[in-house]
């Protein structure tokens, strides 16, 4: 075999950059990469956790993927690899805090990074979820950053540079992974099973570039049936009467109690539900993601005008607004309910 | 591993500092004149030279052969601080050791004498990190070190740190590098490095870096390492995600032909191609403020090339300075926060723009009552009936104007002189509309009251024929008002204001509610909070009662 063996999928022109930084043993010291959720930030640190560790002789062809270094980290035993991450509550709900503890960072992080590669030949330090550290938290960052010691790298991951200190961007190499295109999405997912083919079409549409998730989609079968679920409910409810759109509406706030990031991303789908019967509004059929909705969508359609949908969706955003900062789920959901358009479906 | 850019450029001496001359100038003097402060602090954004400036001071301080005030870099003393192993030279990262124990901790071994230099250095990096008590502290020994002592303390963020620590230290302020400056500098370093990048390039590092020397190195080493030398501007392109011009520039044409369709189809090729809606959106706001700047006469940095140039030529000739800026605007408003789908709030923006589709930002809070009727939406909504349905403004309007003149079900008004016929609805529009600018002009007028804050109790405004009157809900408002007025100075600032902001000078009225048969001048409708609550939700009101009925 002569070729890199990238774990990350369609970042062609970023895996150039960090290969010809392997190939000449001038990979930074440390890197921020930014990207959306399931872009393939994890697997890329991962990859240059690899790269710099790979045992391999020919740099050219680091990270081989085969050697144990490789094989370790890809299966997450490697000593000199540390994950710090999101820490999950102890307490009954299990739930993900919303960020880094401080005891993390300065017990653990600041006295690792100081302590010499054990089996590998770098020390690698992941930070996920950079974006959400507190204040204090990025500036224990800031001098270790800037000059950590040698063999380290510090690879933090963020969703974007917006909400990092601009002092912590400015330390790091910035590697930002854009959503890749539809047509790679497709074929990352080619060879994999999908019960009919607009189901693998819509998959890719509905991944808007992010290939984890795709990818994820098409070996759990459940993420499908979960959409389709979903935007059933969702379908009877706007074409209903206002007793199934309050019936929709205690759904939606039950489940928010369960597990609040499950209804966000449901109402993300509800948004791309509403974009599609936008776009189906200005006659511009490529861009709609829930393909196997259309046919309804167009009945809807009849009835709704663009300046009422675009107002559907403005309120929409509200209420997912509304709903991250606490507001009263039901009430939240009841009021958008009312304030969705009604359709009138005479062919029903 | 090699080491990076900016650790292996950072600045030896005072004469390396870039772009801060002033401060280079200061300190040479005090270190040559032997007139050194106990304290400094060192202030400013990222990357200016803040703790390189620290570095070199500590070793001018010691270095044993000085030349004008630079260290020689040869010395032992300067070679333990550049290699890190100088026990004189202290550096603290205020942000993981900002705990008062770590402050008492450097108070106490202060006081022990420097072991092989002249002096002891402490650098406080990051130094705003420090708890407020950590600070406090810090303040004796800051305002009386050991003469062998000198503190250097470095931040980003000077406003954190507490006044009684900035008024016991020199203060350097240190300022965003200039674009020329940066390009100097990258130049030197790629001529010692040995590598050809075109000037060009350079160039483009320089502005995208905003002002920080450490953010340009980055870029140039980012860029060293991906491309073979010689290296041009259409390399970085790929590097920074400045993406080819040509989309977003056919985006905005079919914006100005008003083509929704069109413009969807565009965003969609650009998405497909993979693109962060972020940066189409980032794209898009550079080519509204170019084109601004071409439509104002200006000349601004040509970013297009010559075909595109050309087509936005065109562009320019069918639209109007006030279509740019109100589409400068809406773009202004898009926020990308809280969005998984990420491109939905730029087809929103578009669908604005072209079709005029009113949105309402997601932080609104509505229904709140609005004190003064909020007449700014209404040209929008004006400009949305082209395609609006009558009944849907209606069935979706939300806000409840509390006393709007243009509201359906006015409530019975106060008695007003029969004049009132001939008040002319545009001119009253007109008050609504600079009603707070009028209030801002009087906001210092009056003796005994504020004269702005009695004017926000009338209840409305109608220009009379000649003179702007005013209607009161309580008579004790009125009287006050009336009081004011007997004061002919008062009354002419009024006049005065008046003229500023509406462009006449007109006489003032007070007119009084006529008391008794209604207690507060609105019907319940317009006072109950279950109601407004009510009607928002869409209830029509079908009948009013009295309580007592």
């Amino acid at each position: 075999m002569n070729t890199r063996n990238w774990a990350t999928l369609g970042h062609d022109l970023i895996m150039e950059v960090v290969g010809k930084a392997v190939e000449q043993d001038r990979l930074s010291h440390s890197f921020l990469i930014t990207g959306v959720e399931g872009v393939g930030k994890m697997t890329l640190a991962l990859d240059i956790a690899k790269a710099a560790n790979c045992e391999t002789l020919e740099v050219i062809i680091r990270p081989c993927g085969e050697c144990s270094q490789c094989r370790r980290i890809e299966l997450g035993h490697h000593t000199d690899v540390f994950t710090y991450d999101l820490e999950r509550r102890e307490d009954a709900s299990g739930n993900l805090s919303t960020t880094i503890t401080m005891e993390q960072l300065r017990e653990d992080f600041l006295k690792q990074i100081h302590r010499k590669p054990f089996e590998g030949r770098t020390r690698v330090f992941i930070i996920t979820s950079a974006d959400l550290m507190r204040s204090e938290q990025s500036n224990i960052l800031l001098k270790t950053l800037e000059e950590p010691p040698d063999d380290t790298i510090i690879i933090l991951l963020a969703s974007g540079t917006e909400n990092l200190l601009e002092t912590i961007v400015s330390r790091c190499q910035l590697l930002q992974l854009k959503p890749v295109s539809t047509r790679k999405v497709m074929e990352a997912i080619e060879n994999r099973e999908f019960s009919t083919e607009i189901e693998k079409k819509e998959i890719a549409r509905l991944s808007r570039g992010r290939i984890g998730w795709a990818i994820r989609a098409s070996i759990d079968s459940t993420v499908v049936e979960d959409i389709e679920k979903y935007l059933d409910s969702l379908e009877s409810a706007v074409m209903g009467s206002l007793e199934e759109k309050f019936e929709f509406s205690r759904m939606v706030s039950m489940r928010f109690r369960e597990d609040r990031r499950v209804v966000i991303h449901d109402m993300d789908l509800m948004l791309t539900w509403w974009r599609d019967l936008l776009m189906l509004s200005v006659d511009n059929d490529e861009g709609i993601v829930n393909i196997s909705r259309i046919e309804t969508m167009k009945l809807i359609l009849n009835s709704l005008t663009t300046t009422q949908i675009v107002k559907a969706i403005s309120q929409i955003r509200i209420a997912v607004d509304n709903l991250q900062k606490n507001v009263s789920p039901r009430l939240v959901c009841d009021n958008l309910m009312l304030k969705l358009p009604v359709v009138a479906i005479s062919a029903l | 591993m090699s080491e990076v850019l900016y650790r292996k450029w950072r600045p030896g001496r005072l004469a390396d500092l870039v772009g801060q001359d002033h401060i280079a100038q200061t300190l040479r003097q005090a270190v040559i004149s032997d007139r050194l402060s106990h304290a400094y602090l060192f202030c400013g954004p990222r990357g200016t030279g803040k703790t390189s400036t620290a570095r070199v001071l500590a070793k001018a301080l010691n270095c044993l052969d000085p030349t004008e005030g630079d260290p020689d870099n040869i010395c032992d003393l300067c070679m333990s601080v550049n290699e890190g192993r100088s026990l004189d030279l202290i550096e603290i990262d205020g942000a993981s050791n900002r705990r008062i124990a770590d402050i008492r901790d450097l108070t106490e071994k202060i006081h022990y004498s420097p072991s092989e230099s002249k002096f002891k250095v402490y650098i406080i990096d990051e130094v705003h990190m420090l708890t407020q008590e950590a600070f406090n502290a810090l303040l004796k020994t800051l305002e009386e070190p050991p003469p062998h002592a000198v503190l250097i303390l470095a931040t980003t963020d000077v406003q954190k740190v507490p006044l009684t620590i900035i008024s016991r230290c020199q203060r350097f302020d240190f300022r965003r590098v200039s674009v020329q400056d940066i390009h100097e500098k990258l130049q030197i370093i790629c001529e010692s490095e040995d590598v050809d990048v075109d000037s060009e390039a350079l160039r483009l590092i320089a502005r995208k870096a905003t002002g920080s020397l450490r953010d340009a190195e980055n870029l140039l080493e980012q860029a060293l390492v991906s491309f073979e030398s010689p290296i041009t501007k259409e390399h970085l392109w790929g590097l920074l995600n400045i993406s080819d011009n040509t989309l977003p520039v056919e985006l905005f044409e079919r914006i100005s032909q008003r083509d929704l369709k069109g413009a969807y189809s565009v965003l969609n090729q650009i998405i497909s191609d993979g693109s962060d809606a972020r940066h189409i959106h980032t794209n898009l706001l550079e080519l509204v403020s170019y084109l601004l700047q071409k439509k104002s006469g200006a000349s601004p940095d040509d970013e297009y090339g010559e075909a595109l140039s050309r087509r936005l030529e065109k562009v320019l000739a069918n639209i109007s300075i006030s279509d740019l800026i109100g589409f400068a605007v809406i773009l202004g408003k898009v926020d990308f926060q809280n969005s998984l789908n990420s491109y939905l709030p730029l087809e929103l923006a578009l669908a604005e723009a072209i079709e005029g589709a009113y949105t309402e930002a997601p932080t609104t809070v509505e229904s709140k009552p609005v004190a003064i009727p909020k007449l700014q939406s209404a040209p929008q909504q004006v400009k949305a009936s082209n395609m609006t349905k009558p009944v849907d403004k209606k069935s979706t309007s939300s806000v409840v104007k509390p006393a709007g003149p243009t509201n359906g079900n006015a409530p019975p008004k106060p008695k007003v002189d029969t004049k009132t016929d001939t008040s002319v609805s545009g001119q009253n529009n007109e008050i609504d509309t600079k009603w707070n600018e009028l209030l801002r002009e009087l906001r210092q007028v009056g003796n005994r009251f504020n004269i702005a804050a009695l004017l926000r109790g009338s209840y409305e405004r109608k220009i009379i024929d000649n003179s702007l009157a005013f209607v009161f809900q309580h008579s004790s408002h009125a009287e006050r008002l009336q009081g004011e007025l007997e004061d002919p100075l008062v009354r002419s600032q009024i006049m005065d204001a008046a003229l500023k902001i509406l462009g006449t000078r007109y006489e003032i009225e007070i007119i009084q509610p006529d008391n008794g048969s209604s207690n507060s001048g609105r019907p319940a409708s317009q006072t109950s909070h279950l109601v407004r609550a009510a009607q928002s939700l869409g209830a029509t009101i079908i009948e009013e009662r009295n309580k007592q009925s």
